[in-house]
């Protein structure tokens, strides 16, 4: 868990291409399970920068809240989405409505 | 389940959307969203509701109380599906309405009951083409009757004056049924209504249950395939297409027209799976033993020695939707045939059947002609083989009208 | 919801699909990982003997749900699929939305015209929405992808329509007749794979699946395709409840469509 955790915390410094190639690696043997994404200003999202501003909850198996990651990813000053990099987690719809 | 495909016909305020908007909520159809959602714009134009709105969803519809294309509905009764199909009825919008009416074998046509709404030429032109393209039952819905405080005497002379017209285009009278309802007030639809108890017939849903009779596959008859063109599998190349009529075996000899190439089937596949033999409806890929060489898409397949034949003149039934101009062509069979002239032998107008001799013809007129195309088609009488016995005129890209091949 | 019979309905569609490509010169499709576009290129696969001979685009704003695009990944590379990964920007368009809208069609026709594509498969389904229902089996668009629905070229005895123009191309709809739970029953029926978003998970699942953003789950216990089919047979709401986009009002989808948003 601690690894993963570095790993996110290297995400909130840099949330460069390698850093989170580097995450979706370390996903497999972390124990995360599951994702939700929290949408920032009340789920406003009205351009491609304010991704910086959402972020996204990470859990084990039973539910337990273990670290969070930026939405985002940035190349140069350039911002974009970066949920390909939680490949292998499933949604978790708890708390849904 | 099989869904049974019904147009609807008729003048533009006769209450065609009103019907199908009644016939989805009578029978369920209607998801709660919609019937609130058609609820919400009565409100908002200050009408009573409108079942009409449940079936049109563009705002220019909804404030020009007029449907402008087609549109499909799908109701079950009885264990039955029938996907009802709005036509519209506004004459600048004919061409949609062969569009639509080209889907169904079966016809509702909506007259309104009302003084003065009662039979219109363009309701009469509909009924014309709708014979044109093939729809051989026909039920009349006499609708609005509770504005003629439900007045048998009044629907009576309605079903004898429309009849006459109709046996005259070529239904027969055995297959022609008049309902009267009222499709606002969703009376006789699905229920019987009190206020109609003089008419003995059932309800509208009724009346098209009984009609719709269980089509049997057409297994005999002479092999028609019609190619879509060749693809490459696996190296392999395959003449994909449908089996209009009959059916074709592996190891069978056949013959493509017009190259007049013989070939011998060497597989067949129906949707993804190897057969032995295929059936009218298959949509097949065949493979040959021998090599196919040239153009397949609009060829015909056959077997035997009942085959199409193969003409650059042809005489056919025609109506034109616009005028004929520059670039004349015929599409038959996903192929554009180029058209060198059309020369009329008679006129037939089509709000009374009646035919002349006149040799010029306008837009919405109909006529018997010889038509005359750059190159050979194979073609059959429309009554025998309908996809080889109808096409549709093009001036460039301007959709002109149609023809059926008669003989 | 009426069940038709998948055969026939299978039939109609490998014959739009083979007519496309056979008909035009540079065909593509559209691809989401939805279950009605996964199911288009299963009916391809029958159409083409086991290969789909076009390729497959994704419109992708960058926040897809990591489901879809492990179900991306996986599927192209089992079924061989020739596919375009095309960016979209997040930014307002003119009915207020952001994420999906009217920023995909813009990135779809700069996809379109770097391409040179002259029909663009789409798998849309005419119980979907109101507006759908208008729709024909090919349905051309000009340069600007504009749909004029007022002014239709025929669509009888299959006869399909050609492009308007050189510029234009032509929308093919291979599913247009396929109803929701008829799509269920051919999934179950030929194994079809799909998003696992589609089943229950925490007592929700995704009917209609858009990005993250834009999608929400409708609560069930359906667990898999079978429970759906269930599901589907006395369900009384609207499959798209669940996409925010739609429920403005009719006229944006409309709006949108005219704009040339599938």
């Amino acid at each position: 868990m601690s690894k993963i955790k570095e790993l996110s915390e290297a995400l909130w410094k840099l949330p460069s291409q390698k850093n989170w190639a580097a995450f979706s690696k370390g996903l497999k043997s972390s124990g995360l399970r599951y994702y939700k994404i929290v949408f920032a200003n009340e789920g406003k999202l009205n351009r491609m920068q304010d991704l910086t501003k959402s972020f996204v909850e990470l859990y084990d198996s039973k539910y337990a809240l273990i670290t969070k990651v930026p939405l985002f990813r940035k190349t140069g000053n350039k911002v974009d989405g970066a949920t390909i990099y939680l490949i292998g987690l499933s949604v978790s719809n708890k708390g849904k409505i | 389940m099989k869904v049974y495909p019904i147009s609807l016909l008729g003048h533009k305020d006769h209450g065609k959307s009103t019907l199908i908007g009644s016939l989805l909520m009578q029978t369920g159809a209607a998801t709660q969203a919609r019937i609130q959602e058609a609820e919400q714009y009565s409100k908002k134009l200050h009408k009573d509701f409108e079942p009409a709105f449940i079936l049109d969803s563009f705002a220019e519809e909804r404030t020009g109380e007029m449907t402008i294309d087609t549109t499909r509905a799908e109701i079950t009764y009885k264990g039955l599906a029938f996907a009802l199909i709005d036509v519209p009825g506004h004459e600048e919008l004919i061409k949609n309405m062969i569009s639509g009416a080209s889907y169904g074998e079966i016809a509702i046509l909506l007259v309104s009951a009302k003084g003065g709404e009662g039979i219109q030429p363009q309701t009469k032109r509909h009924l014309y083409i709708a014979r044109m393209l093939g729809i051989d039952t026909l039920i009349v819905a006499v609708n609005k009757m509770d504005l003629i405080d439900y007045d048998q005497e009044k629907f009576e002379e309605i079903r004898h004056d429309l009849s006459s017209f109709i046996e005259k285009i070529g239904f027969e009278r055995s297959k022609v049924h008049f309902v009267p309802i009222s499709a606002y007030k969703g009376e006789n639809l699905v229920k019987t209504c009190k206020s109609l108890d003089w008419y003995g017939e059932g309800t509208l849903l009724d009346v098209i249950y009984r009609s719709v009779k269980k089509e049997e596959k057409a297994v005999g008859g002479p092999l028609r395939i019609v190619a879509q063109g060749s693809i490459v599998s696996a190296g392999k190349s395959m003449v994909v297409g449908r089996v209009i009529n009959g059916s074709i075996k592996k190891g069978e000899r056949v013959c493509f027209l017009p190259s007049k190439i013989a070939a011998v089937v060497s597989d067949i596949v129906v949707n993804g799976k190897k057969v032995g033999r295929a059936f009218s409806g298959d949509n097949v890929a065949l493979a040959f033993k021998n090599k196919i060489n040239g153009e397949t898409r609009g060829s015909v397949i056959y077997s035997g020695e009942n085959k199409p034949s193969l003409k650059d003149s042809i005489n056919a039934r025609i109506f034109l939707a616009g005028k004929l101009g520059k670039d004349l062509k015929i599409k038959f069979n996903g192929i554009d045939v180029g058209c060198k002239g059309i020369k009329i032998l008679r006129k037939i107008d089509p709000t009374t059947g009646d035919s002349s001799s006149a040799k010029n013809i306008k837009p919405l007129d109909a006529a018997e002609a010889e038509v005359t195309l750059i190159k050979n088609i194979p073609t059959e009488d429309y009554n025998i083989t309908r996809e080889l016995g109808r096409f549709v005129f093009y001036s460039g890209n301007k959709f002109l009208g149609i023809g059926i091949i008669e003989r | 919801m009426i069940k038709q019979d998948l055969k026939s309905l299978e039939g109609k569609s490998i014959y739009i699909i083979r007519e496309a490509k056979l008909k035009f010169k540079n065909v593509a499709a559209l691809w989401s990982m939805g279950k009605d576009s996964t199911t288009m290129l299963a009916l391809t696969r029958k159409a083409f003997l086991g290969k789909v001979p076009f390729p497959v685009i994704h419109i992708d704003n960058s926040i897809d749900f990591p489901e879809t695009y492990k179900f991306r990944q996986d599927l192209a590379k089992k079924w061989g699929l020739n596919l375009i990964v095309a960016r979209s920007e997040i930014k307002p368009d003119i009915i207020g939305s952001a994420c999906c809208g009217k920023n995909k069609p813009e990135t779809l026709k700069k996809v379109m015209k770097e391409y040179g594509f002259d029909a663009l498969i789409v798998s849309i389904r005419r119980d979907e929405h109101g507006i759908r229902s208008k729709e024909r089996y090919m349905s051309p668009r000009d340069e600007k992808f504009r749909w004029n629905f007022k002014d239709q070229p025929a669509e009888l005895w299959d006869d399909y329509s050609s492009k308007l123009d050189e510029a234009g191309h032509v929308r093919v709809h291979p599913i247009l007749d396929f109803n929701e739970i008829d799509i269920w029953n051919y999934i179950k029926k030929e194994r079809v794979p799909v998003n696992p978003l589609y089943f229950s998970r925490d007592g929700y699942r995704y009917r209609s699946l858009g990005c993250t953003h834009c999608t929400t789950p409708i609560k069930s216990a359906a667990k898999n395709v079978d429970d759906i089919i269930k599901e589907l047979s006395t369900t009384k709401t609207e499959e798209r409840s669940g996409r925010s986009m739609d429920k403005e009002n009719a006229y944006v989808m409309e709006r949108l469509r005219q704009f040339g948003y599938m």
